[in-house]
């Protein structure tokens, strides 16, 4: 029983994050720049480009669908946040987390997506309770399994179980390709060596990373090294940067409805040397994936101390690569 | 992230209120890759010349209003915008005219985050 993929392309606004902060894109200019190259897929970080999201106002959601006919966009994705720890006394309750959640819900129809993201960290029973809202605005909630999460952890487990227990089809998976960091990411080596690592050291923990050494033995060895904070820091960051296999994608494509097609660098040749999509491709075809893969490019705050960013270059040379791949892998794709 | 845009250049000018000298004020953005509720601003640390500001000299101006440090807590309904430049006013005795060190740091209550986020920026800017 295989399904026949159908994989298109598309972008979360995220990537174009480091012009938008400083003002070089507004939303509109966001849009224009994907649909260029033909990332018609449009995924949203609300609270990033529109103001007071997700309560935005009457005039912005009609200028919004303006802009997807002009453009030639589709809307695909809203993501979510939860501030569970938005006021300093006490944690949200319950009862408010859902009122949140459906308010993103709302949005995210008004907006014509399709998802909503949702962080990995929000709880399976806030999710179920949030069911009927989803259903009324056939809005389906996605889980971002995201680093340092993974499909066999006990967490993403539970978070399956629920679903299933549920039996609705308006909870499922987004996983972020960070998940497939096969090598640790040439950027983030090198900004910590800009903050003062020894070469010696960086070299060494990147060597750790390819050995898949357990990270509390890499941490001790750096300790006994002499590791420096700055060493000791960029050794951490090994707990939350991870590989894992992505064949165990295909137990729960039926539930994957969407990617985040993360990425922290992209070279000249249009190749990310950390995270091997040439691999990841053909197990969504085989998987019969149907959906966007939706680019995160989150390689600005690495290299934004020390360089000028171009996102939008960034942006480009991934949709090279997802063409060249979707060309090989799945040739009747959309 | 975005530390090194935290600090506005050019931005460190003297307050004049009816002729006279109010104290100075800088613009500032906030470190982080979306809004944030003004409620999940914890601390605004400000040094200049290697003197920290006292917080109660503070007042934090974002499109959604004016805040002294002691009153973000409490701000439910105000929020500091992605990439928005907001103004921080400072209170008292200006420092000299000319080329200051000036350093900031914020730390932001980040609800998926198992620790708070800290962005911290130095630079020299020249009081106008």
């Amino acid at each position: 029983m295989s399904k026949t993929a159908r994989i298109q392309r598309g972008i979360s606004l995220y990537s174009y994050q480091e012009e938008f902060f400083l003002r070089k894109l507004d939303l509109e200019g966001c849009i224009a720049e994907a649909a260029k190259i033909g990332a018609n897929g449009i995924e949203i970080v609300s609270e990033q480009m529109i103001p007071r999201a997700p309560d935005a106002s009457s005039a912005f959601y009609e200028q919004w669908h303006e802009w997807m006919a002009q453009y030639g966009t589709t809307p695909v994705c809203h993501d979510l946040f939860l501030d569970t720890k938005r006021y300093p006394d006490r944690r949200l309750t319950d009862d408010e987390c859902v009122a949140s959640i459906e308010a993103d819900l709302r949005h995210a129809h008004r907006l014509g997506c399709r998802f909503v993201r949702v962080l990995v960290s929000v709880s399976p029973h806030i999710l179920a309770r949030c069911v009927s809202a989803a259903e009324h605005y056939d809005v389906k909630m996605l889980l971002e399994v995201h680093s340092p999460l993974h499909f066999d952890h006990p967490w993403i487990m539970r978070h399956a179980e629920s679903m299933e227990r549920l039996g609705t089809q308006h909870i499922g998976f987004m996983p972020d390709m960070g998940i497939f960091v096969k090598h640790y990411p040439r950027v983030m080596r090198d900004r910590f060596v800009r903050m003062g690592a020894r070469e010696q050291v960086a070299d060494f923990i990147c060597a750790a990373y390819d050995e898949r050494v357990l990270s509390e033995y890499l941490l001790q060895d750096v300790r006994q090294m002499g590791g420096t904070a700055v060493e000791l820091a960029m050794a951490e960051t090994v707990r939350h940067t991870i590989w894992s296999n992505p064949k165990r994608l295909l137990e729960f494509m039926p539930r994957i409805h969407h990617i985040h097609a993360k990425f922290y660098e992209m070279t000249v040749e249009c190749v990310e040397p950390s995270i091997p999509y040439e691999d990841i491709l053909p197990v969504l075809v085989e998987g019969g994936y149907d959906g966007y893969l939706s680019s995160e490019y989150e390689g600005n705050r690495h290299v934004q101390d020390a360089f000028d960013v171009d996102s939008v270059e960034q942006v480009r040379r991934q949709h090279q690569l997802f063409e060249r791949l979707l060309e090989q892998y799945a040739p009747v794709a959309a | 992230m975005f530390d090194k845009y935290i600090l506005c250049e050019n931005s460190l000018r003297t307050r004049v209120e009816n002729g006279e000298p109010k104290g100075f004020s800088l613009e500032v953005r906030l470190p982080y890759y979306r809004a944030l509720g003004l409620s999940m601003v914890e601390q605004i640390a400000l040094t200049i010349d290697g003197e920290p500001v006292a917080p109660e000299r503070m007042t934090l101006c974002v499109a959604d209003g004016r805040f002294a440090l002691a009153q973000l807590g409490g701000a439910h309904d105000a929020n500091w915008g992605f990439g928005e430049v907001a103004r921080l006013e400072v209170d008292g005795v200006p420092p000299a005219a000319g080329e200051h060190e000036v350093q900031i740091e914020q730390h932001l209550r980040i609800s998926y985050l198992p620790f708070t986020l800290i962005g911290k920026d130095r630079k020299r800017l020249t009081l106008a």
